[in-house]
């Protein structure tokens, strides 16, 4: 019962750290939720490897802790990199920050209780229906709608990743909860697609601060029809 | 139909990827190691698609599908004609870009170093073309089409001026978010596929067509949405379409002419293979892609006749004739395969060409402008025969490949009684032709803005001419004898049909 609880605690901390990773505008204080978001959710994973009895569980632990704790934002071309060479700040959201806060939290639990609600509907297996894979399956889709939130309201290129970054976390504890036997070389292979992606997108937020001194997405309307 | 065991699918991968990596380490200067092995790599992946072409289409009763480890990896009909396809057209991409981007060195628009990672970047993105069409597990499937994506954003954004990289990242955000969604619906189609079907072979594209009916409807339902969005993202369709005129717009042309040729056709394989699937059991699909599809035929060609700029042009009818494939695809029924296949073969070819004959007058013209030029039939023979092939084969004129293909798809939609959406293709096919029309007239009758310097203009060299030849050569081939080519697009619209009736591997 202790064990049930401790996940729960768990799927509270992902959730708090994600409203604070998307409405914060200071880029440092920002990623460091991001880590803190990726820590608590490899988290998640041990609790899984150790309570369902599934080993398989410890690698996606240690690509996560790679990949999202250590890779995407210390490496060299990483989100700290960027953010010195760039602002401090973000770019001004379409939302003022109180309206935006109301609408992530309400966002965030109602997204849970919805998708906990109509998951008869979404599970692709009837084990999946049922706890805790149930909740898990939500939360997996609350993250996953919530990075899709941040993508269409923020204009910022940094957070534009961040965005993609959270919505690439929601897919993966898809896969944790609903493909548990994963190949290796597959886990891997997505996690590489990952990391190149968000290199090759922080690059070219880089060289478009560089080049239109700002690293707000809408004023790249240079192209226009 | 008989399944061979062997690892020569791989190979088609493994030569453009050794190459990629051998112009990385070492393709410094010009010349062999640099030119050479890029197209060494796209000479031998040719052979090999021609190999597998010639095994898989034509052999009769001895045709096969060859497959390799634990069918991971498998090639069939349809896979076998996309990498011959993809074979051909970067081959002649690849033999113009030798003289064009020694142009463009020779403007100072690039530096002679930067051709490294062009060359580069092409061989990795070939490589990845083939692992598309040679993946059979569902996320090696989705890791293919989003390394083709992470290849080709740093060709759009080549020039690194504003412009482009604006492209780039458009390309980039779009597609990225796109294939995000088409992840999600791979993970549901697997694990709603695990009880039904025995170990492994859950997780494989061919056994899709086994479980669309057997799996819980919403699931079915949803993760086709999920495809529909992230495949529609990669092929341009609208809502995702604003990366497609701006990264053509501002990529060289070369690699305009992959993206439009190439590049788009992952997303409708991708959709072939999943979505088709499913369309032939839940009529929705059929009514919902089309009306897509419609809207986003229609708005491709409106969007062309507001556009001055001629890659743009080009680019904004490229949406609107990968609707007509998705539209023919969506149907599920053999003849609606059938048109979506040969007009996706008509379209690589015809674009292509377009394409090329476009960078043909910005050569010459020094200008993208459409109303800039003008005058120039007789002072470009060659490259105005070959805009008018093009264009009168996309829209579909008689005697041009683009009929064939179009008449099927018109064929397909009377068949299912969509009215509607038969009334749209035709409507569409008749603004494609008014579009090409005008600037064909403009460009090569009309009065230039500046005559002074059309009067100097000459045709551009041969390296430049023969591929355009080539390629106009044969799409007039094609439209005059479609039989030709009839057995190869039957044989590949069958082998989709056998995975979508369940029939194994």
């Amino acid at each position: 019962m202790t064990n049930e609880i401790l996940l729960e605690d768990l799927y509270v901390g992902v959730l708090l750290t994600l409203i604070f990773l998307i409405v914060i505008r200071k880029y440092r204080v920002s990623i460091w939720f991001y880590i803190t978001h990726s820590f608590l959710l490899s988290l998640i994973y041990v609790w899984y490897a150790y309570n369902l009895n599934n080993p398989m569980m410890y690698l996606w632990f240690f690509t996560t802790i790679l990949s999202q704790v250590v890779l995407i934002p210390f490496a060299p071309g990483g989100l700290f990199y960027t953010v010195k060479k760039c602002n401090a700040t973000e770019v001004r959201p379409i939302l003022p920050f109180g309206v935006s806060l109301a609408f992530i939290a309400l966002l965030a639990v109602g997204g849970w209780e919805f998708f906990h609600y109509i998951i008869a509907a979404v599970a692709p297996t009837p084990e999946a229906a049922l706890e805790p894979a149930r909740s898990n399956l939500a939360i997996a889709f609350t993250i996953f709608s919530l990075g899709l939130y941040t993508l269409l309201t923020r204009k910022d290129a940094v957070k534009t990743v961040l965005a993609l970054c959270i919505m690439g976390n929601g897919i993966d504890v898809t896969l944790v909860d609903l493909t548990p036997a994963m190949a290796e070389t597959a886990v891997l292979g997505i996690l590489t697609d990952v990391i190149l992606s968000v290199f090759i997108l922080l690059y070219l937020s880089r060289r478009i601060y560089e080049k239109f001194g700002s690293l707000d997405t809408m004023k790249l309307s240079e192209l226009k029809y | 139909m008989k399944e061979i065991a062997s690892i020569l699918p791989f190979m088609l991968f493994l030569f453009p990827a050794s190459a990629s990596l051998i112009v990385a380490l070492f393709g410094r200067k010009k010349g062999f190691l640099r030119e050479g092995i890029s197209l060494l790599g796209v000479v031998l992946s040719l052979v090999f698609s021609c190999y597998f072409c010639n095994r898989t289409l034509f052999n009769g009763s001895e045709t096969g599908k060859f497959t390799a480890f634990y069918q991971n990896i498998f090639i069939d009909g349809f896979g076998s004609l996309m990498a011959l396809l993809v074979n051909v057209i970067l081959l002649l991409v690849l033999l113009y870009s030798f003289s064009y981007m020694k142009t463009l060195i020779a403007e100072g628009k690039i530096l002679n170093k930067n051709l490294r990672f062009y060359y580069t970047l092409i061989s990795a993105f070939n490589a990845t073309m083939m692992l598309t069409f040679i993946a059979n597990h569902l996320i090696l499937f989705f890791i293919a089409i989003e390394a083709s994506t992470l290849a080709t954003a740093q060709l759009v954004g080549f020039f690194r001026d504003k412009h482009s990289l604006e492209a780039a990242y458009k390309y980039m955000v779009l597609i990225i978010v796109g294939i995000a969604f088409s992840l999600m619906g791979c993970v549901l189609i697997y694990s709603a596929s695990v009880p039904h079907l025995t170990g492994h072979n859950a997780v494989l594209l061919s056994e899709i067509g086994r479980i669309a009916d057997i799996i819980p409807k919403n699931v079915a339902l949803l993760a086709v949405a999920f495809f529909i969005i992230g495949f529609s993202a990669k092929g341009g369709l609208i809502p995702f379409h604003p990366w497609l005129p701006d990264a053509h717009s501002e990529a060289p042309v070369p690699v305009s002419a992959l993206l439009s040729g190439l590049i788009i056709k992952i997303g409708v394989y991708a959709f072939a293979r999943t979505v088709t699937v499913f369309s032939r059991h839940y009529p929705v699909i059929i009514l919902y892609v089309a009306a897509v599809a419609c809207i986003s035929m229609l708005l491709g060609i409106l969007l062309a006749y507001a556009q001055n700029d001629l890659k743009r042009l080009l680019a904004a009818s490229s949406i609107s004739q990968i609707s007509y494939i998705f539209t023919g695809l969506c149907l599920g029924s053999y003849v609606g395969i059938y048109g979506g296949i040969f007009h996706l073969v008509n379209h690589s070819m015809l674009k292509s060409l377009l394409f090329l004959t476009a960078g043909s007058l910005m050569f010459a013209a020094k200008t993208r402008s459409i109303r800039d030029m003008g005058g120039l039939y007789k002072k470009m023979p060659i490259t105005s025969v070959c805009f008018f092939v093009g264009g009168l084969g996309i829209a579909g004129m008689p005697l041009f490949s683009g009929f064939h293909s179009k008449f099927a798809i018109f064929a397909a939609l009377g068949q299912q009684q969509l009215w509607w959406a038969l009334a749209v293709s035709v409507l569409t096919g008749v603004l494609t032709l008014s579009v090409f029309a005008w600037a064909g007239s403009r460009i090569f009758w009309g009065r230039p803005a500046d005559s002074e310097t059309m009067e100097q203009i000459k045709e551009v060299p041969f390296a430049m001419w023969a591929p355009m030849a080539i390629v106009a050569g044969i799409v007039l081939v094609i439209g005059l004898y479609p039989n030709l080519i009839y057995p190869i697009l039957d044989s590949a619209s069958q082998s989709i049909l056998t995975i979508a009736e369940g029939g194994s591997l």
